[in-house]
């Protein structure tokens, strides 16, 4: 009886204190979430932006995180999708192109981007290699 | 079946669990008061990072010979001129000043409204050492962003990617922080207006009301646009609707949505509306 009435006190106890605790850990895990894609959306423009002023083949790699997320590039912005939340920065106008794309990342495994510098134009791909050997 | 004697030496016990439980609970909510009611403010240093970005490609432009060894003939053909020639940031409106061997060129956006009339304006400065013709100089950089930037933002998007691009409506928070936030947002209650072709213009929501600062907008044709018939109170479940057009449109009310440019045509101009947010 007596164990009987701790484990009633232990049980209720937990309840109450997910129930307290638990909308706050989901609304601060969503809030981690949309400010990751705010992040990594600032990040992805920032590698275009610098690279329109690198040499012409200059490349870069970015690997992406095992999950959902879908990174759509145009010609002014990065829109960066996780989780349903989506976050957009600017990429800067230099007269070269940088085409429409869109890259979903996998549940299964890490994903290369690769962006590399052209003439003319970022060229943005997926690579199961790295960016050097498919560039 | 429990005694009469076991009953009151169990009573004890459970109200020591329960009373220790009921502590378990203090802690745990002063735990949440204390780390989960807090929301930790970050600035993005947007413009910040915009700064360099534009510095880093002015470094490398046309107007330089080699990186960071800018040419005096080609500063020449810009200076004084409100234009943001080879680099351009969508949402930050930027200055450019270069000096060398006492001589100094001044190019790009400055503002002259300095958030009097429409916004609180975000400003970032950044002096860079490079070279004209060789000679030891400095690049100084300073971004602005406010409402000219903002709506000409609103618009070069439309133009460019041949979509409609709506942003909410701001209501004024001069100096606040911001979290980071998805989509940008801009003062609606306004007027604009492209002037000598090339300069998207900026006045108070009023006919006669002056322009009274202008952002280099080329090559994208805007038609005039007013505030109009909703109270400033009312802006805030409102958004500014920016429309690539095919052809010249009367008004918000009587647009064609056959009109609405898409992907394979030419957008001719834009059309800038006021609408509600949509209900759930």
């Amino acid at each position: 009886m007596k164990g009987f009435q701790l484990a009633t006190v232990l049980i209720i106890g937990a309840l109450l204190l997910f129930l307290t605790i638990g909308p706050a850990v989901k609304t601060a895990s969503l809030e981690a979430v949309r400010r990751s894609a705010v992040f990594q959306a600032e990040y992805i423009a920032n590698i275009i932006n610098f690279l329109q002023s690198a040499p012409v083949t200059t490349q870069y790699a970015l690997t992406t995180a095992k999950g959902s997320c879908t990174m759509l590039f145009n010609q002014m912005y990065v829109e960066l999708t996780l989780e349903n939340l989506t976050a957009r920065s600017d990429i800067l106008q230099t007269g070269l192109e940088i085409p429409k794309k869109e890259i979903k990342c996998s549940a299964e495994r890490q994903k290369t981007v690769c962006f590399v510098r052209r003439q003319s134009s970022i060229d943005i791909f997926e690579s199961e290699v790295n960016c050097i050997l498919t560039a | 079946m429990a005694t009469q004697e076991e009953s009151s030496g169990m009573m004890p016990d459970f109200m020591f669990y329960f009373l220790l439980v009921i502590i378990a609970l203090a802690v745990g909510y002063f735990i949440y008061l204390a780390i989960f009611t807090f929301q930790p403010v970050i600035d993005l240093q947007r413009n910040a990072r915009a700064t360099l970005e534009i510095s880093e490609n002015l470094m490398s432009s046309p107007l330089t010979t080699s990186k960071a060894v800018f040419s005096s003939a080609e500063l020449d053909k810009i200076d004084n001129k409100i234009v943001e020639p080879y680099v351009r940031h969508c949402a930050y409106g930027y200055k450019a000043e270069i000096e060398s061997g006492g001589r100094k060129w001044i190019f790009g956006y400055e503002p002259r409204d300095f958030g009097r009339y429409f916004d609180s304006l975000k400003e970032h400065a950044l002096k860079t050492p490079v070279s004209v013709d060789g000679k030891p100089g400095t690049l100084t950089v300073t971004t602005y962003e406010n409402t000219i930037t903002s709506a000409s933002c609103l618009i070069q998007r439309a133009f460019v990617l041949k979509k409609i691009e709506k942003w909410p409506c701001k209501i004024p928070t001069a100096g606040a922080v911001s979290l980071p936030r998805e989509t940008r947002a801009v003062r609606c209650d306004i007027k604009l207006e492209k002037q000598r072709d090339d300069f998207l213009c900026i006045g108070a929501a009023v006919e006669e009301a002056p322009l009274v600062e202008c952002r280099h907008l080329p090559g994208i044709q805007v038609q005039k646009f007013i505030f109009k018939g909703k109270k400033f109170n009312e802006i805030k479940d409102m958004f500014l609707v920016a429309y690539p057009l095919k052809r010249y449109a009367d008004s918000c009310e009587n647009l064609n949505p056959a009109d609405i440019a898409g992907e394979k045509d030419d957008v001719v101009t834009v059309l800038l509306c006021i609408e509600e947010a949509a209900k759930p």
